[in-house]
């Protein structure tokens, strides 16, 4: 890659795409860490407090943790 | 999330006699009498900011229209919105597993702080030497809550519930198990 084309690389806006779906990559892996932190800090918590609704909360908890994953793959493959 | 002035084994209430539930220093023969949430008016902050942050959303969808293509707005808004969901649960998590319990043995307060941190007191009705109620203010006196402070006797800690329900009803129950306890 010579200078020309390494300058035109950052003039056709598709060095701030990249940085968009670095940016997005690196958020979605981070949600998906956070999305199975609080599934685990929610069995914790249900050692806790023992009651029937918890049964909904980790439906919750499990739909919060596919939607990261999926969120991580728009992010890959989409952005 | 209701307030309910009748017994229920609805366990998104906030005062709830005789529930049905179990905790994790449960022990056998003890029975659960009372159990205790802050009042939902309490937890107007985080409802609020929620409706303010969806809203601010929508308002700056126009203006960030212009720097991003199509498919890089749909991530933007999906990330936004993944973001003010995951605040309402954590917001809600906090509230509902924050309890005070009370049996007719023991008095336990579990608190989770920023969902990660776990504080559980408990404190043997025998020692508790004193109750205070702290209720001031116009919400406090429209919704009937305030901060029940339970002082024990000895090396055993102090219990605080914030914020509940009905405390004044509360803290009767606590002086009926008291009374009943020092009489037997």
């Amino acid at each position: 890659m010579d200078l020309s084309q390494f300058l035109s690389f950052f003039n056709s806006g598709a060095f701030t795409d990249v940085i968009f779906k670095v940016a997005a990559i690196f958020i979605a892996i981070m949600y998906v860490l956070y999305s199975v932190i609080i599934a685990k800090q929610v069995r914790i918590m249900d050692k806790s407090l023992e009651a029937s609704f918890n049964q909904f909360i980790f439906f919750v908890c499990s739909l919060q943790t596919t939607a990261a994953l999926i969120l991580l793959i728009f992010a890959i493959f989409i952005s | 999330m209701e307030n309910n002035n009748k017994s229920s084994n609805n366990v998104l209430f906030s005062y709830l006699d005789h529930p049905d539930i179990k905790f994790e220093t449960y022990e056998p023969g003890e029975k659960i009498i009372l159990l205790l949430r802050a009042h939902p008016f309490t937890q107007i902050n985080w409802v609020f900011n929620s409706v303010l942050l969806l809203v601010f959303l929508l308002i700056m969808n126009p203006f960030i229209g212009n720097f991003f293509n199509q498919s890089q707005m749909f991530i933007v808004n999906v990330f936004s919105l993944a973001f003010i969901a995951s605040y309402i649960w954590s917001s809600f998590l906090d509230w509902y597993f924050n309890v005070g319990i009370i049996t007719n043995k023991r008095v336990i307060d579990i608190d989770f702080s920023g969902i990660l941190y776990k504080e559980v007191t408990v404190a043997r009705l025998d020692k508790v030497e004193d109750i205070t109620i702290k209720s001031g203010g116009y919400f406090e006196a429209l919704f009937d809550f305030g901060t029940i402070f339970i002082q024990t006797a000895g090396m055993e800690s102090n219990i605080e519930f914030a914020n509940v329900t009905r405390p004044s009803d509360a803290v009767k129950i606590i002086n009926n198990l008291l009374g009943r306890r020092h009489g037997s």
